[in-house]
This record gives C-alpha cells, sequence and structure tokens, in this order.
C-alpha cells in the first residue's frame, strides 16, 4: 500500500510503498545528506503538492510556496556553511528567517502549524542576530520540511515537530517580557 | 451546446475510509452528545454499534468502525455542504484518534433535467462519450434510450470515476410520513427524465492525518473536478 511521501532528492510529495514507506517513517522521511540536491524551482514544488491539493486555496499556496522558499534558502545556507562562507551562510538564514515570518501571518490553517511556525520564529529571535552552526541549519531544515509535507499538523504532532529545532540546541521558547523590557531600556525606548 | 451551468447538483458526497478502528464501540455516545451540540436540529437516525446515522435538512452523516461519511441531498449549497462535512469529519477524526486514511474521496452527482427519455438521450449523445451500434438491434428500429456509461482513472496517488447516465425517476411528492396513509393520490408519482453526472474523485494512496484538512481537501477537489469536467466533458 502506498502513502504520501516527501522525497529529499526532489523536494517533490510521492507515493511510497512497503518498505520505502517503513524505511522513510522510521527516519522521518528525512536525510540531510541529500538535502543538497533540492533545486527545484517554487512553481515546480506546487505542481507537486497538487497531488493531494489539485487546487489549492490562495492561503495554502502561499503556506506552500512561503515553506519552499525557505527550505531552498536553507539549503543554500547549508550549502554555504560547507563551503566555509559565513556571510553567504548568514545572509540565505536572514532569507530563511524572513521566509519563516510569513508563515506566522498563515497560522491560521491550524493550531499545529500555528505551534511549529512560532517555535521557528522565537528560534531565530532567540539567536540574537549571532550565526547558526550547521546542526542548527539542519533542524530548521528539518522542522521546515516536516511542515512541507504535513502541513496540517495536530497540536501535539506541532509540539513533537518543534523538538527537532530544540534537540539541535535552539531556543523556542518565548522571550520574556523582562528582556524584551531590558532591551528596550538599552536601546532607548523606555525610560528607566 | 451543453455546459455544467445546466446541470443542479444533486448530491454532493464526503467520504473517510480509514483502518479499522473499535474506539468506534466505545465513543458512539459521546459523539452523538458532541454532534447534537454542534449540528443544528441533528436527528439520530440509527444507533447500530457499527453504523451511526444522523440527519439534519438536507444532510446525512454516517459513523462506522472504518467510515466517515457526509451526504448532502438535493441542490445544497457547496458552501454549506464543505461547512457541515468539515464539522462532522473533524468530530469523527478527534473522537477516534485516527492518524491514517486508506480513501478520502469527494463524489459529487450533477442532474439536468429534461421533458422525455428521447431529448435525455439526444442530449447524452452530443457529450460524445459513447459510440451506439448503429442501426436495428434486438429487433428494435429505435435508437436505445437507456444510456450509462462509467469510466475509471486511476494511479498510484489519485483517483476518479466519470458516471454519466440518462436516468428516469419517479419524483416522489413531499409528503410527511404521518399523512401518507390519509392520502389517496389520485395518479402515480410523476415521471422525471434527467441526465446524470456523477463524478467520484479519490485518494489512491494512503493520506497521513497531519496531511488532511477536510475543508482545503474538499475545496480542492471541488474546483479541481468543475474544472476538469468542462475541459473534458463539455468540450
Amino acid at each position: 500500500m502506498s502513502t504520501f511521501q516527501l522525497d529529499l532528492l526532489t523536494g517533490k510529495i510521492h507515493t511510497a510503498t512497503g518498505s520505502t514507506a517503513a524505511a522513510n517513517q522510521e527516519t522521518g522521511g528525512f536525510t540531510i545528506e541529500n538535502a543538497a540536491a533540492v533545486s527545484q524551482s517554487v512553481q515546480d514544488q506546487l505542481e507537486d503538492l497538487r497531488e493531494i491539493y489539485p487546487d489549492p486555496s490562495p492561503q495554502l499556496q502561499r503556506v506552500i510556496t512561503s515553506l519552499t522558499e525557505a527550505i531552498l534558502a536553507c539549503n543554500e545556507a547549508i550549502q554555504a556553511e560547507e563551503a566555509a562562507d559565513k556571510f553567504r551562510a548568514d545572509d540565505c538564514m536572514l532569507k530563511v528567517q524572513a521566509a519563516s515570518m510569513e508563515l506566522i501571518e498563515l497560522r491560521g490553517i491550524g493550531d499545529g502549524f500555528g505551534v511549529v511556525a512560532t517555535a521557528l520564529m522565537f528560534a531565530f529571535i532567540n539567536k540574537r542576530g549571532t550565526p547558526f552552526s550547521k546542526i542548527e541549519m539542519n533542524a530548521v531544515l528539518r522542522t521546515l520540511k516536516a511542515l512541507r509535507s504535513a502541513p496540517f499538523p495536530t497540536l501535539e504532532n506541532g509540539a513533537a515537530v518543534t523538538e527537532i529545532l530544540e534537540k539541535a540546541g535552539l531556543v523556542i521558547d518565548p522571550v520574556p517580557l523582562t528582556d524584551l523590557l531590558r532591551e528596550a531600556q538599552e536601546a532607548g525606548f523606555v525610560d528607566t | 451546446m451543453l455546459s455544467l451551468s445546466d446541470f443542479q447538483v444533486d448530491r454532493q458526497i464526503f467520504e473517510a475510509r480509514f483502518p479499522q478502528n473499535f474506539l468506534f464501540w466505545d465513543r458512539a455516545g459521546q459523539l452523538w452528545t458532541y454532534a447534537s451540540r454542534k449540528l443544528p436540529d441533528v436527528n439520530l437516525v440509527n444507533v447500530d454499534p457499527n453504523h451511526t446515522q444522523f440527519e439534519t435538512g438536507n444532510f446525512q452523516f454516517f459513523a462506522e468502525p472504518s467510515v466517515v461519511r457526509v451526504v448532502s441531498k438535493d441542490n445544497e449549497p457547496f458552501s454549506e455542504f464543505e461547512k457541515m462535512a468539515t464539522i462532522f469529519f473533524e468530530m469523527v477524526v478527534e473522537f477516534l484518534d485516527i492518524e491514517l486514511f486508506d480513501r478520502v474521496a469527494l463524489r459529487t452527482v450533477w442532474a439536468k433535467q429534461y421533458d422525455s427519455t428521447l431529448q435525455t438521450a439526444e442530449s447524452f449523445r452530443e457529450l460524445g462519450l459513447l459510440s451506439e451500434p448503429a442501426g436495428e438491434s434486438f429487433g428494435i428500429k429505435t435508437p436505445p434510450i437507456g444510456l450509462d456509461v462509467k469510466v475509471t482513472w486511476e494511479d498510484e496517488r489519485m483517483g476518479a470515476t466519470l458516471g454519466c447516465r440518462a436516468e428516469k425517476r419517479k419524483v416522489d411528492p413531499k409528503i410527511p410520513w404521518d399523512f401518507r396513509s390519509q392520502i389517496h393520490l389520485k395518479a402515480a408519482p410523476p415521471e422525471r427524465y434527467f441526465l446524470v453526472l456523477d463524478i467520484d474523485y479519490f485518494t489512491t494512496a494512503k493520506v497521513q492525518r497531519d496531511q488532511m484538512d477536510a475543508r482545503e481537501w474538499i475545496g480542492s477537489s471541488y474546483r479541481f473536478v468543475k474544472k476538469a469536467v468542462g475541459k473534458e466533458i463539455f468540450k
């Protein structure tokens, strides 16, 4: 029996059968080694999602476009990091952050989606501008791909996806109000 | 020239099949209580342990250990069908904690009424879906009137079945059951003639719960089917 699976080699959602499906499930369907091979255009990948949603709503189209853009940028960041090109890696991660912020705007598509999008946002905020390590980039990539493969997780499953970020050492908790206040005071926006 | 806008929606069915789920036997009562709160004026039709059925207005809701189904009758607006189907589907999925769907399907039946079987058959022929044997068949000189075509396409991900038939129906006057025994109808129920388009669009690959949003899937499939029908049938 086949299931819809995300293929990291092509970035396509396809059907997996028997042992392939079982193997993919064991690894969560992700093989980071192959992630660099994702090179299709956003439009091509949109076409693939139509295998499940043949005529997606504008909202779902935006979700997939943002996720695909973020995945491609994250992928590029990992390649740059591997090539020791820190500036390009950081630049690409900024693109990932911008695309992730758009996901916040689209969090209405589901509670689980909202949980993951919020975790991603806080992972970036809590980094406070410091560069991502390769492990952290891979975690962001896996999270984005998990969301793109199954954009409607339940609240519990969404929380489980965020563990990928936490395990890589990223902080996904909301920034405490006191920290925000202190930063605002330091920047001179608030009187002490 | 016929087009889909000449037809009226006759029936809409959303169905999801999943592996046998025996939580259904534990939670059927809870499901009914919850349904009666969420669905307006819902009536319980059947409480068989393997088959629960609710009804409200033009909607029928079915839940079984391996299937959830929502049916709307008559020309119910699609938006209303989409809303009701989503409510019931999400309710059942949550109550039965379903993780995987074997098959998700949207079936839409459109019908156009005609004055006679001949007219209906003529319109059917216009669609060019069938080639009939020429001349006399079975000693009958007139062209066939009972036309029925069913075609299924299927790959490893999705499938679609197109049914098209010229149909004769007895229109049942809507008389409440309580009064039926007291009323003697002067004539048999009138017959009506319909050209029926029946499209079943479904997944053949298993779909994970986290990939499935009922409202999005129903809307997406409905838009796709309408476009495909326009392209493939009413060329």
